[in-house]
């Protein structure tokens, strides 16, 4: 086939496909086919216990460039650690479990302060938590809770306002494991 | 009462659950929402990271300066250790603790130390290096703070807590009181519903029971019970009423109740009375009437409706008994029926007994008075014994014929009595000289009993007290051999009553006996058998006649040794009068009367015989004229001096041959005319003295009447006028006077109110006839020719012409009072 076509129009014919799957990626919503940005800056998240089948290992590292990819979401909200409302820049975790082809399951996140805690992939609904790298469009420092807060929106959902949620809540998360 | 409660009871409940609401929702969304996270999680890792960064720091120093990966360690450490103060410092948490002065110190006393160690942390590795030993000691001490500052944090929370938990346990307690308040009422609530239950079940009970009662009284009421609304639509239909109409009740029912149960023309009077009835408050109208009824079959029948509206509140409730009158008016028809009968009968009796008299009167005339005539012929002895048989036979049976004929008419109230002046004494003298022969023959004695004043004159009625004497007295001579018989009065106090007795030693009466003798037609046996017996009539007359004066006869006896006869009346006394001379006695006066010429008009042959041998005799001529119409022309032809008309007698009676007679002019137009009656009424006598007779023989007629008769009539048509009132002194007129204005106008009442009645004729005509003798006596001439003028009225059956005479009686009367009243003039001039 390709011997047909002009070397121009294979170039063209080259860059359509590309769009087109592009585009079907998006369609069929199967953001996992779709590449992810190389890596340019330190990785802040490193996500494990993934399919060994789709990603080296099972692992996966993610810089900020390569989570504004996945997802790039606003959240305003007041919480129980700050003073009034900010807003919180991330990638929203459903968006994230899409991405990852996760339905089941629990992910266990980690912290730089050995905190952890077990997020059921349940919790990641549409207009659920978010995990946050930037604070009022600052990135955050780990003096700041950086690099990544699981920021639920409290204003928007008073149920999310509760003992269990709050634990949810890591900052300073560099690390998250799925377990199924 | 009990609605109060209940609503105040459920006004507690309602405000006690909203407050509970309110309560219960404050706390779960107090509760809902966590204020902040773990305060004790944040407090013990502040301590868990200080001592992080302090493990660090030691490593660090005994790290060699090229061990990157321990300063990094550091910073990170102090990173973490920086971003947790600084949690705390913009958290909620920081807010709740910050109350407490501890928690606060050192929560300052840790921020210093950050800001002072920033610079090295920040600064390059070497630098680091060598702030580290300062750092350790600074991180040492400032261990306690920490520790403190979460001590501090953890005994607000705790306080924190405790006070939540207060109030969580505050709201828990409401609760369960309110609700336990709530449970409370709504259990009252339930009470007293139930209460309300068993009180309304009673009520229900007892309401029922009445209803049962009140539906038995009107099912077996024996009227029917109709109730209607005001729209005259029945409602209810009683078993009694199903029967009288001979309708079910469930046609009845919403039916028209004029339209179904009367006939067309009671209907409206109907509708009329209910409407009223409907009109007025309830308890205060009940209408009766009477109606007549319609029932299915079609029988029209009398019922009494009794209607009343019922006092009850809501819509009009009329109740209407009805009673069936169809046996009460039959009664009453019966009864109407029964009465006219009677009344019939008395009427024939009274008829028969007025025909029966004449009847047997007439032929009685023939024989008496032919015997009379034989006793003047000359007889052989033999023959006069057998006239004197005759002639006794022939008065007892008159007597016997009189004695029933006033019986009976005492019972049918045909004897009048008389109001006039009597002469006690000359009445008692009068009975005794009467019965003296005969009691000489029975070898006793007569004494008269009579106080001073018993010479004085009474009002009383003098035939009538003279008949029942004589019948006393007789009565005592019969039953007394060789006894004494006494005839005594006396006055029972000066306005007291007078009383009279007969008493007589005979052989007394039995005590069985004393009863019976007063019973008409008894005899009793007696050892004295009399030619005469009695017909056992005479004391029921004199009882009879006594009833009639006003008083009661009694008798009083011991068998063997008398008896007395007693009655008391009520005489007006008239005062002291003069002695009048005797009347004439009974002896006859042959001769005393000049020659006559007499024209005697009498139909019956016997009779005109008798007659004229009596006149003969007694020395007058006599023409005959056999009825009216000869009597006329024979009256025409010539006068006479006196004239005997019979009133009996076919086509031409006497009364209207009297009438012809004063009518026309002729010779004999101012003839005394005496009238030959057989009728013994009285008022009979009345009729024909108005139709202008002189007087009347009544018959049988003796020929001692006769002659006393013809003389008075002849000697009175020389004096001025037979008007007794004359023999009145003024001075007792003077004094009775205003007792005779008072009967009189008593009498007028009553002739006026009994004027009014078709049926009471002979009763008006009795009173006119008694007043208008008492006028006359008391010198009311015109009073009494008008009384005389209604009387006659009424006995030509002119009862109308007799009513408007009547009418005009007031007017005479006043006038006639009014002279009486001005009057003390002597009689004669009142008018």
């Amino acid at each position: 086939m390709f011997r047909l076509i002009s070397s121009g129009g294979q170039k063209l014919l080259k860059v359509v496909i590309t769009g087109l799957a592009f585009i079907a990626s998006f369609a069929t919503g199967a953001l996992a086919e779709t590449p992810l940005p190389p890596l340019v800056t330190e990785p802040m998240l490193a996500i494990t216990g993934l399919d060994e089948s789709r990603f080296a290992d099972g692992t996966l590292l993610l810089d900020s460039g390569r989570l504004a990819a996945i997802d790039t979401t606003r959240l305003t909200t007041t919480t129980p650690w700050t003073e009034g409302p900010h807003e919180f820049t991330g990638v929203r975790l459903a968006a994230l479990i899409d991405f990852l082809g996760l339905s089941d399951g629990v992910l266990v996140a980690y912290a730089l302060n050995d905190y952890s805690v077990e997020i059921p992939v349940s919790e990641a609904a549409p207009d659920g938590p978010i995990i946050a790298y930037a604070i009022d469009g600052q990135p955050m420092t780990v003096r700041s809770r950086g690099p990544l807060w699981v920021i639920y929106p409290f204003d928007q959902n008073p149920d999310y306002r509760s003992e269990v949620t709050y634990t949810r809540s890591i900052w300073q998360m560099n690390r998250l494991e799925v377990r199924p | 009462m009990v609605r109060a409660a209940i609503f105040s009871g459920l006004l507690v409940c309602i405000s006690g659950i909203a407050v509970l609401t309110l309560n219960v929702a404050e706390r779960i969304a107090e509760g809902a929402t966590a204020n902040r996270d773990s305060g004790h999680w944040t407090l013990s890792q502040t301590e868990v990271e200080l001592m992080a960064l302090d493990v660090a720091i030691h490593e660090a120093q005994d790290a060699a300066p090229d061990q990157h990966a321990a300063y990094a360690e550091v910073r990170r450490r102090f990173d973490i250790f920086y971003s947790r103060i600084v949690t705390i410092s913009t958290s909620d948490l920081h807010t709740e603790l910050s109350a407490n002065e501890s928690f606060l110190d050192n929560f300052q006393k840790i921020k210093v130390f950050l800001f002072n160690a920033v610079r090295d942390i920040d600064g390059e590795n070497a630098a680091l290096a060598a702030a580290l030993p300062d750092l350790q000691s600074q991180v040492l001490a400032l261990r306690p703070s920490v520790r403190a500052m979460a001590l501090a944090g953890l005994s607000t929370l705790a306080r924190t807590t405790a006070s939540a938990r207060e109030q969580v346990e505050q709201t828990l307690t409401l609760v369960a009181a309110l609700t336990v308040v709530s449970m409370l009422t709504l259990l009252a609530m339930v009470a007293v519903l139930l209460r309300m239950d068993a009180v309304n079940r009673t009520r229900r009970i007892e309401i029922e029971a009445s209803a049962a009662h009140m539906a038995a009284i009107v099912a077996t009421a024996q009227d029917a019970v109709v109730t209607m609304d005001g729209r005259h639509r029945i409602t209810s239909f009683n078993m009694r009423a199903e029967q009288m109409f001979g309708l079910p009740a469930v046609r009845a029912i919403g039916a028209n109740a004029a339209d179904l149960l009367l006939p067309a023309n009671q209907r409206s009077a109907l509708r009329r009375i209910i409407d009223e009835v409907a009109s007025h408050d309830p308890g205060q109208e009940t209408r009766r009437q009477r109606l007549l009824a319609l029932n299915r079959q079609g029988t029209i029948f009398p019922v009494e409706l009794s209607i009343s509206a019922a006092d009850r509140p809501g819509p009009r409730l009329l109740v209407a008994f009805l009673r069936d009158l169809t046996a009460e008016v039959a009664a009453e028809e019966n009864l109407l029926k029964a009465r006219d009968r009677a009344l019939a009968g008395e009427r024939a009796k009274a008829e028969l007994l007025a025909v029966m008299s004449h009847e047997i009167r007439t032929p009685l005339n023939g024989l008496l008075g032919t015997i009379e005539l034989l006793g003047l012929t000359r007889l052989t002895r033999k023959q006069r014994d057998y006239v004197h048989i005759l002639e006794s036979a022939g008065n007892v049976l008159l007597q016997h014929v009189n004695d029933v004929l006033e019986i009976s008419r005492h019972d049918n109230r045909q004897v009048p009595s008389v109001s006039e002046p009597v002469n006690l004494a000359r009445l008692a003298h009068d009975v005794i000289d009467n019965q003296a022969a005969t009691a000489a023959q029975q070898g006793s004695r007569l004494v008269l009993d009579l106080p001073a004043t018993a010479r004085c004159t009474v009002v009383s009625d003098m035939r009538l007290l003279k008949q029942v004497l004589l019948n006393l007295v007789g009565n005592a001579v019969k039953f007394t051999r060789n006894g004494t018989i006494t005839l005594r009065i006396r006055h029972l106090g000066p306005d007291g009553p007078t009383e009279f007795s007969v008493q007589d030693t005979g052989i007394g009466i039995a005590p069985q006996d004393l009863l019976r003798i007063f019973d008409d037609f008894v005899t009793l046996d007696t050892s004295y058998a009399r030619p005469q017996g009695g017909t056992g009539l005479g004391l029921g007359i004199a009882r009879r006649a006594v009833a009639q004066l006003g008083g009661t006869l009694t008798a009083e006896s011991r068998p063997g040794q008398g008896s007395t006869f007693r009655f008391s009346l009520a005489l007006p006394l008239l005062g002291p009068v003069q002695d009048q001379p005797p009347r004439p006695g009974r002896l006859s006066q042959a001769g005393q009367t000049p020659a006559l010429d007499v024209l005697m008009i009498e139909d019956n042959a016997n009779n005109r015989l008798v007659l004229r041998e009596m006149l003969t005799h007694l020395g007058h001529r006599v023409t005959e004229a056999e009825d009216g119409a000869q009597g006329l022309i024979a009256a025409a032809q010539r006068r006479y001096d006196l004239i005997l008309m019979d009133i009996s007698m076919p086509n031409m009676d006497g009364l209207q041959a009297t009438g012809v007679l004063r009518g026309q002019p002729g010779p004999n137009a101012a003839t005394p005319i005496i009238a030959l009656t057989a009728h013994a009424l009285p008022d009979e006598q009345e009729r024909f003295r108005a139709a202008g007779m002189a007087d009347v023989l009544i018959k049988p007629i003796s020929m001692t009447q006769l002659d006393d008769v013809l003389h008075r009539v002849c000697t009175a048509s020389v004096a001025v006028g037979d008007d007794p009132g004359q023999s009145l002194t003024d001075a007792i007129m003077a004094r009775r006077r205003p007792a005779f204005i008072a009967e009189a106008e008593d009498l007028l009442a009553r002739i006026a109110a009994l004027a009014a009645e078709p049926d009471a004729n002979d009763q008006t005509c009795a009173l006119v006839h008694r007043l208008a003798g008492s006028a006359s006596l008391f010198g009311a001439d015109r009073l009494a020719t008008r009384l005389a003028l209604i009387e006659t009225h009424f006995k030509t059956g002119n009862p109308a012409a007799a009513r408007t005479e009547i009418a005009d009686l007031p007017w005479c009367w006043q006038h006639t009072k009014c002279d009486l009243i001005n009057s003390d003039a002597p009689p004669g001039t009142v008018g």
